[in-house]
């Protein structure tokens, strides 16, 4: 009898290489999803933590300097206004970048370092938004500056403890 | 009185290569991570530029040819219309970085929405350029940036350990580990870039035929090139030195167009950063100017079209609207939100890799005695050609594993 049913052999083939054909498609559909997940997150080496501290530390200093100085009087309105947007928005965006680095859990150091990193860094965002708002007031910038430089110390601290 | 203001050129050519957006933040950089260690860097691209801004006025004036009239008799068409092709996408890219750092110092100036002053600085721009003719282009930029002065009076106020800066002259890296190694290199072969940005003999050379030179000025040639590098290159050892005293001692790393400025005006009070900004503006401005000019200048070159600012604009229309263009997909490039030092250290590096197919024709023609008679390089200047050619070349290699490898000059 043919194979009318079309359960032969031959179909059986076209089945097989259908499946194929439907995993090979199916892993080329999945690959960009995996890229994309995987391109979120990745898990981050000690000198990528190393360099994420460097980078905070330089945002703390920079923002100390500069908070001094406009404290003394010495800059423009406008400049202290855009200069402490430009920064705010530096920090954000470094905040947003190490979202995206993913600590083993163990060595627990590197864990630690990228959590107070972190931590210090949202201080720093709010220390700069509170200067941008008391941009004229000499006591006000004086004490910020001085709470900066803690955050400064702390980063410092993490650092030199990898 | 006129060969004073034919300096101007020269001023305006070298300050919108060396003073530009990427440069003013770069080194910068440079200072706040390696000290002095990299001046050489600047005396060598400094040297570099006089030598060949110098050869590509003298084919410009001997032989009428302009730099990329050079680049397709040299080179041929195809090589010619990719290294073309490559030119004006560099130019279009730094144009737009540009345009982006003027509406940043329009923002710190006066409080004024970004976007709003990049759309309003363009179309002053595009209005300016079209109604002035090219010496008071290059004289209102070329002077105005003098105002950069400020960042080398800052420098020189703060106190540089004079000795160690010489010291920097001699290429050498103090620390040690392999990724400041590559950091360092990275870094050098940026400042030499920088310095020789492809766009600075583009403008140099139709300037030259712009103003009508003759072989007699060829001695102003010489001294135009050399006075407005010298110039420009001094400001730039400001930058670096201000990055070394002011921000290495306190770990900074600049990635900011305001800190750089922040730092020119540092020693100073409030009328500092307003100097600090307008010398800023002016040349980041006449850099805009010079690559979106550069960008129509080339292309009209190549296909042998009339150009020039003081023809007539019907004359001369591919011209006009090429210039134009520029500044106007320019603008809408940044107004996508692209951030222009993203741009500007792309532009470094891929300027880079196209640089030997500019230098190469340039030196080239000179060396010709057919087109060249008397005026043909002597045997020292071919030496020395072909020498800085292949440390083009060597950096063009180099420039994107190096990129790559220190993930664009990340501490």
């Amino acid at each position: 009898m043919a194979d009318k049913t079309n359960h032969g052999p031959a179909h059986r083939q076209r089945l097989n290489l259908k499946g194929e054909h439907h995993r090979i498609t199916g892993a080329f559909l999945a690959l960009p999803l995996v890229l994309l997940l995987g391109c979120g997150q990745k898990q981050a080496s000690r000198r990528e933590v190393q360099s994420a501290l460097l980078k905070s530390i330089s945002l703390a200093s920079e923002s100390e300097i500069f908070i001094q100085y406009l404290g003394q009087g010495r800059s423009t309105s406008n400049f202290a206004l855009g200069h402490l947007q430009y920064l705010r928005d530096e920090i954000t965006r470094t905040i947003s970048d190490n979202s995206k680095l993913n600590t083993p859990p163990s060595p627990a150091p590197l864990t630690n370092a990228l959590a107070i990193d972190n931590f210090q860094l949202r201080s720093l965002q709010q220390e700069v938004d509170a200067s941008r708002q008391s941009s004229g007031q000499p006591s006000a910038l004086d004490a910020s500056a001085q709470r900066i430089r803690e955050i400064r110390i702390t980063l410092q601290k993490a650092n030199s403890s990898l | 009185m006129k060969k004073l203001l034919g300096i101007t050129l020269g001023i305006m050519t070298a300050l919108g290569g060396f003073v530009d957006l990427g440069q003013i933040v770069f080194t910068t950089q440079a200072g706040a991570l390696f000290g002095y260690q990299l001046l050489w860097a600047i005396a060598l691209g400094t040297f570099a530029i006089i030598v060949y801004m110098e050869m590509c006025g003298r084919v410009a004036v001997v032989a009428h040819e302009p730099v990329f009239a050079t680049v397709r008799t040299r080179l041929g068409n195809r090589l010619g219309l990719a290294t073309l092709i490559a030119s004006n996408l560099l130019n279009l890219i730094t144009c737009s970085a540009e345009l982006g750092g003027v509406a940043i110092v329009i923002h710190l100036l006066t409080g004024w929405n970004e976007r709003l002053a990049l759309i309003g600085a363009t179309i002053v721009l595009i209005a300016f350029v079209l109604i002035s003719r090219f010496q008071w282009i290059e004289r209102t930029f070329g002077l105005s940036g003098l105002l950069m002065i400020v960042f080398a009076v800052s420098a020189v106020t703060l106190h540089p350990d004079w000795h160690q800066l010489a010291r920097g002259l001699v290429p050498g890296l103090e620390s040690s580990g392999s990724n400041r190694g590559l950091l360092y290199a990275y870094f050098a072969v940026g400042i030499f870039s920088a310095m020789l940005m492809e766009y600075e003999v583009h403008f140099y050379s139709s300037g030259a035929i712009e103003e009508d030179w003759k072989p007699k000025d060829l001695s102003e040639n010489f001294m135009v090139a050399s006075l407005g590098s010298i110039l420009g290159s001094l400001l730039t050892v400001g930058l670096l030195v201000l990055g070394a005293l002011l921000f290495l001692p306190r770990h900074v790393f600049p990635e900011l167009l305001s800190t750089a400025i922040f730092a020119g005006a540092y020693p100073f009070a409030q009328k500092a950063i307003v100097f600090a900004l307008l010398g800023t503006l002016a040349c980041i401005t006449g850099a805009a100017v010079e690559t979106a000019l550069s960008g129509a200048y080339n292309v009209c070159q190549f296909y042998d079209l009339p150009w020039g600012k003081n023809l007539p604009r019907r004359s001369a229309p591919i011209y006009n609207l090429g210039w134009i263009g520029m500044f106007a997909v320019a603008s809408i490039i940044v107004l996508t939100g692209l951030r222009p030092l993203q741009l500007v250290n792309f532009s470094i590096i891929f300027g880079m890799a196209v640089m030997p197919f500019t230098y190469y024709p340039i030196l080239r023609a000179a060396a010709d005695p057919k087109i060249m008679g008397k005026h043909v390089n002597t045997r020292l200047e071919n030496v020395i050609g072909t020498a800085l050619l292949v440390l083009i070349i060597m950096c063009a290699l180099a420039a994107f594993p190096l990129m790559i490898l220190t993930h664009a000059g990340q501490p």
